[in-house]
């Protein structure tokens, strides 16, 4: 017996792109609607499969986000797998849990399952009449959901046939993710499910090969610029219960960080040369391409580059990127040459200034705290103060001090050169 | 440390350069171009390699001393390594060595400190009060270039740019109220999206509203409709019902009528009889008609037999009516008729031609009795020609005598004139070739003359030829004499001679001159036949054979008109015996035609018999002549047509009268049948009268029928209206029309009509609403709106986040530079102004003594007094003295904390007055003391003056370098 199915996960329709400066009104039209068109593309692409059924596993939106539009576009996009006859299972996670929510949508499709969050239901796969797999799915209910609910799974003995799992969960507590509805490999392994279709990170992961085979096949389109690579999801070929897996690109827009060190680079125009040669190159099947540029080691053009300043470069970057390429940011985390214990025996201005650096860097924390504090007060920022990131600055205290030591060794030397 | 000597094989312009170096002072003088500056950087390379870049040539080296040793660096060629080398004991050593010899020192700060150069005390004159202060200040700030305050401000700038307190204008100011208001749309747009839900209800909540009025509107309009059909119908169901009542009477009527009124037979017995009636009524013209055709026929049928009778009298007694009646020969008889009367014609008509014939011929003989006479008479006179008698004289014994002798004579005579004719004509003849003859030949002659002269002259001249050839032939052959030609010449004309005739015929004329002499020959005979011919014919004719021609025309003549002659008497002859002739023929004729005429005459007679007989035979008067007889036969016909039309007549009367009779016996039927009398005579009044009370009867049913059937048709129509209207709802229909209520019904429908109007106003107003709030939700589904403003949001977001961090950094930076301007401030500035103060006060000869830094980086110098001078105070020169002196004593304090390197002045005494430079030289003697220093110049008197003021110090004079002088190094070429 051989079927096929698409596994689905973190949607996140409609949401927003997170991390991107550049205020360009054509890739932004683009990225509005990006999500929306993943998902009527990753449609087409089951369809054009001939897949026999579709699992999605939760965050197919925001829910307090969750626009009417997203929302119509996901039962379209279920209305159109049921008119070809394909099953669609829906569970939803944290971000969009079924409790505590409004639905647009009064009725869902013929053929779609959404699972409800009270128990594990389970729901079987028939085509023309013969049953292909059995799909046992739950929902969160709420956005915080910290039971693990992988323990409830368990392998229905009286079908005779292909199990699958339907979950939304952070499996061995991988970093990065809010640890909602935990569980570890084993309890996958000890439900007895051929196959846990997973959701909830965005980086896309086999975490098991062999049975159960365990996939989180990552978002649909990459919405934050961290994530970076193709994006998509999987098809699964199930041949007499052994499955193969394969992934399919459907991300429409992609984003890509690009590191350079400028240690072997000798004037701006390399730079320029190195950074712009890295935007040509291909980068899967996505359409657009959002790259940023981190700049770091120690070389002779760090006092150029930070005179251009991380605009100026971003500024020339975007004038000659290619089509469908937007360069977003660009990060100056270089260094200057310099012979650092050579400058600090000198005995000068600039020595006593690293010195004092040195000194005060184990307390950077505190500093960056002072000033954080002093942004959370001030009169025009007090309202927005949440959106600032200003929490996360503490956190990167070490790095802030040792770029504002840089800072200001850059404008003395400046200085210096320029005497 | 110390330069000891400098070698300078080769660097950019310097080429051979080898110097000592003094412990203290060392003044390089040198014009402009010399290559001091080039110097410098050569040092300077070579004590700070890491300054080099790949594409500098160096080669050359540096002897230093540091702590008592000496060490040499050397360098050769660019990519060459630096080499140093322990001068004392030979030992190369490492590089890095080398860094710490030299303190440890970065090549920027050597220059920042160690070497001080004119430009520092450049443009004065542009500076600022706040620029001055900050000169000053810088002076005393080592290491940090022109100002790290400087930097500090700048980092102050752009904070300011990121955020202030009070003014929004600032980036991240700008950002903060950017996202507030995306963060607003958002929340507006999130909160409309919210609202879907209830909208979607709140819109089908409305729609079934709608919904509901249209279908109360519906059960309205259909009671409208109810009762709009009741009074619709109403009309037509009053009339039907009228209609039934009057039905009811009509019916009463009719059996009524049907019955009659017992006079004369009842309407229902006339309407059972009316077809017959109508029969016999449509048959009355036909009868009428009969009967008058009866009578017309009685009428003709007497006609008819009283002409009959007239005319078989008038025809006669043997007329009898069935004799006329078998009277078939009409044509016949006619023919005879015709026949007879054509013979009786025919002859009557040849009898007078024979009567004309005669009289015609009489005539004729009488003229040709003359004709004959006339004939005769001329025949005479012929006969009695002179020359007619004359010839005939000739060749007759003896003239004939009466006319049968004559002619034979005359006959003789012709022929032996036409011999004669023909004799003469054969003579003609002969002449005519004879002279024709006589002509060839003379002809023949003449060529064979001309050829015999052409033969001759050939001839001759062949002869002459030969002659002259044999002369010749004799001449060559050698007979030369006279004589011997002469010999000569007459044997060859001999020969000619007597080969003449032999040439002539041998020669190429000779054939054709035989020829032409034959010829000419047997012309000549013929010419005599033909002469001997003639003679003969002349003599035949009784001429003489020489006659001529002259005479033989005129026997020819002759003989012609005896010719004539003849002929005119033959002709007069015949012309007699035609007359003759014809004379006898006339007679004949005559006899002929009186016989004719009479024999005809008796034939027409016979005719005339035999017609009478036959008349006698047939019944017709004998007196009747042939031509009236086709009359007669006329009448007996048209008699016979009388008789058949009697028959005529008589066949159709018959049927007609039948036919009358049968009417008449139908009316007396129907009579009976009616109860009625009838008289035959009056059948067509009776019928008339009968048809007309039928048709009257009739016309009454069907007045009262058509009643009946426009009332049943209201009826029905009533009813028929009813079941349309109301279809299945028809029995109700029925019963509320029974009720016969229009005028409730028109109340009601007034009032439904008004409900109607209202519910179809609300819904209407509901329907409108619904499609506004569906119009709302579909832009709702559509609508990027949320996502746009939460795209808007997050992106401002970031930006704003990225300059937060950024603003963090340069607060930290900003921190770390002022407060290490503080700590350095704090520590290390005093001791260099100290320094300074010193050094000022030996500058100004004693006027200021102190130099102290107040607030805000300001230094300011103090007199004994405490008068201060302040920045703004300075004058240029005193400005110069006072950097000048901070700026040394910062090299002091720093060398003295750290290591001392050679210091580089360039030209720093350019613009002091010569009691100035003085005392400043004092200042540097004082230093070079304690450290080694490079005074670099292009003025003489300034380093004249240096070197009086310092003992030992070194003067080293630099030629003119040829070549590119570049400043000192600062590492950037």
């Amino acid at each position: 017996m051989r079927f096929r199915f698409a596994h689905l996960a973190d949607l996140h329709l409609d949401t927003p792109f997170q991390g991107l400066r550049a205020n360009r009104p054509g890739l932004a039209a683009t990225l509005r609607d990006a999500s929306l068109t993943a998902w009527d593309h990753a449609v087409t692409a089951c369809l054009a499969a001939e897949v026999d059924f579709v699992v999605i596993a939760g965050d197919v939106y925001d829910g307090a986000e969750a626009g009417v539009r997203a929302q119509l576009r996901f039962r379209d996009g279920l209305a159109r797998l049921a008119a070809a006859g394909v099953q669609s299972f829906v569970v939803h996670g944290n971000h969009d849990p079924l409790a505590g929510r409004w639905s647009a949508i009064s009725d869902w499709p013929p053929g779609v399952t959404v699972f409800g969050h009270d128990e594990v239901t389970s729901v079987p796969v028939v085509k023309h009449g013969q049953p292909l797999a059995l799909v046992h799915g739950i929902s969160h209910a709420r956005p915080e959901v910290t039971e693990n609910l992988a323990l409830r799974f368990q392998r229905d003995s009286s079908f005779v046939g292909y199990q699958v799992g339907l979950l939304h969960a952070n499996i061995d507590g991988r970093g990065g993710h809010a640890n909602y509805a935990p569980a570890t490999l084993a309890d996958l392994r000890a439900s007895g499910m051929d196959y846990w279709a997973l959701g909830h990170v965005h980086v896309r992961a086999v975490l098991s090969h062999e049975r159960p085979l365990a996939i989180y096949p990552g978002n649909l389109q990459a919405r934050h610029v961290n994530e970076t690579g193709e994006k998509g999801f999987y098809l699964v070929d199930v041949e007499d219960g052994r499955a193969s897996a394969s992934f399919v690109e459907v991300g429409l827009v992609r984003f890509d960080t690009i590191h350079l060190d400028i240690a072997g680079l000798s004037s701006v125009a390399e730079v320029h040369s190195a950074l712009t040669t890295e935007a040509r190159l291909p980068r899967g099947t996505a359409l657009t391409h959002v790259l940023r540029a981190t700049l770091h080691g120690s070389g002779p053009t760090h006092s150029a580059l930070h005179k251009a300043g991380e605009a100026g470069l971003l500024e020339y970057l975007a004038d000659v990127a290619p089509a469908g390429v937007w360069w977003n940011e660009v990060r100056l985390r270089t260094r200057p040459e310099l012979d650092r214990e050579t400058r600090l025996r000198a005995g000068d201005f600039v020595a006593d200034l690293l010195t004092l650096s040195d000194a005060r860097r184990p307390n950077a924390a505190e500093h960056v705290a002072t000033l954080v504090a002093e942004l959370q007060s001030h009169p025009q920022l007090r309202n927005v103060a949440d959106h600032l990131g200003l929490e996360a600055l503490i956190d990167e205290a070490q790095a802030l001090w040792d770029e504002a030591a840089i800072a200001a060794f850059d404008l003395i030397d400046a200085e210096l050169a320029e005497g | 440390m110390r330069i000891d000597r400098v070698v300078v094989t080769r660097f950019r312009g310097l080429h051979d350069l080898d110097l000592e170096f003094g412990a203290g002072l060392m003044v390089l003088e040198g014009p402009n171009e010399a290559g001091k500056s080039t110097l410098m950087a050569f040092i300077q390379v070579l004590l700070f390699p890491t300054t080099l870049t790949a594409t500098t040539r160096v080669v050359g080296s540096v002897d230093i001393s540091v702590s008592g040793r000496r060490y040499r660096i050397s360098r050769s060629g660019a990519r060459a390594t630096q080499r140093l080398r322990d001068l004392d004991t030979g030992e190369s050593l490492d590089l890095a060595h080398l860094t710490a010899l030299t303190g440890q020192l970065d090549a920027s700060v050597y220059r920042n400190v160690f070497a001080f150069g004119l430009g520092e005390l450049q443009s004065f004159e542009a500076l600022t009060d706040a620029a001055v202060k900050e000169r000053l200040y810088s002076a005393a700030v080592a290491g940090a270039g022109a100002n790290a305050s400087r930097a500090s401000r700048a980092l102050d700038d752009e904070l300011n740019g990121l955020l202030k307190p009070r003014s929004p204008a600032t980036t991240l100011g700008q950002l903060a109220g950017e996202l507030t208001s995306a963060l607003n749309a958002a929340h507006a747009a999130r909160g409309e999206a919210a609202n879907y839900s209830a909208a979607v209800r709140e819109r089908d909540r409305v729609a079934a509203e709608a919904e509901q009025h249209a279908v109360e509107r519906a059960a309205a309009a259909e009671r409208v409709g109810w009762f709009a059909a009741l009074l619709d119908a109403w009309p037509n169901w009053q009339a039907g019902a009228e209609a039934a009542v009057e039905l009811a009477t009509l019916e009463a009527e009719f059996a009524d009528y049907a019955e009659g009124t017992g006079a004369g037979p009842a309407p229902a017995v006339w309407l059972a009889h009316a077809e017959d009636v109508k029969g016999l009524d449509a048959g009355l013209a036909a009868f009428e008609q009969t009967a008058a055709e009866v009578e017309t026929r009685q009428k003709e049928l007497s006609q008819h037999v009283s002409d009959l009778r007239a005319g078989l009298l008038a025809l006669g007694p043997h007329w009898t009516p069935k004799r006329l009646a078998d009277f078939v020969d009409g044509a016949q008889w006619r023919a005879r008729a015709a026949t007879t009367r054509a013979a009786i014609e025919e002859k009557t008509a040849a009898i007078a031609r024979l009567e004309g014939a005669k009289a015609e011929a009489e005539l004729q003989v009488g003229m040709a009795a003359r004709r004959e006479d006339a004939a005769r008479d001329e025949r005479e006179r012929l006969l009695r020609e002179p020359l007619l008698v004359q010839a005939l004289a000739r060749i007759l014994p003896e003239l004939p005598e009466g006319d049968a002798a004559v002619e034979p004579a005359l006959a003789r005579l012709t022929e032996h004139t036409r011999e004669r004719k023909a004799g003469m004509a054969y003579v003609t003849d002969l002449s005519t070739e004879l002279a024709e003859a006589r002509r060839a030949r003379a002809q023949a002659n003449e060529q064979l003359q001309a050829a015999a002269v052409e033969a001759g002259r050939w001839q001759r001249w062949v002869g002459w030829a030969l002659v002259l050839c044999l002369t010749l032939a004799a001449g060559w052959l050698g007979w030369r004499s006279d004589r011997e030609y002469l010999a000569a010449a007459t044997v060859g004309v001999v020969a000619t001679m007597l080969l003449w005739p032999r040439w002539r015929r041998a020669g190429p004329g000779a054939a054709a001159l035989r020829e032409l002499e034959e010829r000419a020959a047997g012309l000549h005979a013929e010419e005599n036949d033909l002469t001997a011919t003639l003679q003969s014919a002349l003599a035949g004719l009784g001429l003489q054979g020489d006659a001529r021609a002259a005479e033989v025309a005129a026997a020819s003549r002759e003989a012609m008109e005896l010719d004539a002659a003849l002929e005119a008497a033959a002709r007069s002859g015949r012309d007699f015996g035609r007359a003759a002739r014809e004379t006898q023929g006339a007679r004949a004729a005559f006899a002929a035609h009186a016989g004719n005429a009479t024999k005809l005459g008796e034939e027409r007679t016979a005719i005339l018999n035999a017609w009478a007989e036959w008349c006698r035979a047939s019944g017709v008067p004998d007196n009747l002549p042939p031509d009236e007889l086709p009359a007669f036969v006329a009448r007996i016909e048209r008699l016979q047509a009388v008789q058949s039309a009697f028959r005529d007549v008589d066949a159709k009367l018959r049927p007609a009268m039948a036919r009358a009779e049968d009417f008449r016996a139908q009316v007396g039927t129907l009579a009976t049948a009616l109860g009625l009398r009838f008289e035959p005579e009056a059948a067509a009044g009776t019928v008339r009268e009968w048809a007309a009370r039928a048709r009257a009867v009739e016309a009454r049913y069907l007045e009262l029928e058509q009643k009946r059937l426009d009332l049943q048709a209201k009826v029905a129509t009533a009813l028929r209206d009813v079941d349309a209207r109301f279809g299945t709802r028809v029995d109700q229909a029925r019963e509320a029309l029974a009720a016969r209520d229009p005028h409730g019904w028109q109340a009601s429908l007034t009032v439904e009509e008004e409900r109607e109007r209202t519910l179809a106003t609300e819904a209407r107003r509901l329907n409108e609403k619904t499609g506004a709030l569906t119009q709302k939700l579909e832009e709702v589904e559509a609508s990027a709106d949320l996502a746009t403003q939460l795209q808007t949001a997050e992106r401002v977001a970031a930006e704003a986040r990225a300059h937060v961090r950024r603003w963090v950094v340069a607060r930290l930076a900003k921190g770390l530079i002022d407060d290490t301007l503080h700590e350095y401030e704090r520590t290390k500035v005093p001791e260099v102004l100290r320094r300074a103060g010193h050094h000022f006060g030996t500058m100004t000869a004693g006027r200021y003594v102190r130099v102290h830094l107040h607030e805000g980086r300001e230094l300011r110098a103090f007199t004994p007094n405490d008068d201060v001078l302040t920045a703004p105070d300075l004058s240029r020169g005193t400005f110069e003295q006072l950097y000048l002196a901070v700026r040394l004593g910062l090299i002091e304090s720093f060398s003295a904390a750290n290591v001392a390197l050679p210091l580089v002045l360039d030209d720093v005494l350019a613009n002091a007055d010569p009691e100035r430079a003085a005392r400043l030289a004092a200042v540097l003697a004082n230093l070079a003391e304690r450290q080694q220093l490079l005074f670099l110049t292009c003025h003489p008197h300034t380093a004249a003056l240096l070197v009086a003021q310092v003992p030992h110090a070194k003067h080293v004079v630099l030629p003119q370098l040829a070549g590119a002088t570049l400043a000192l190094d600062d590492g950037s070429s």
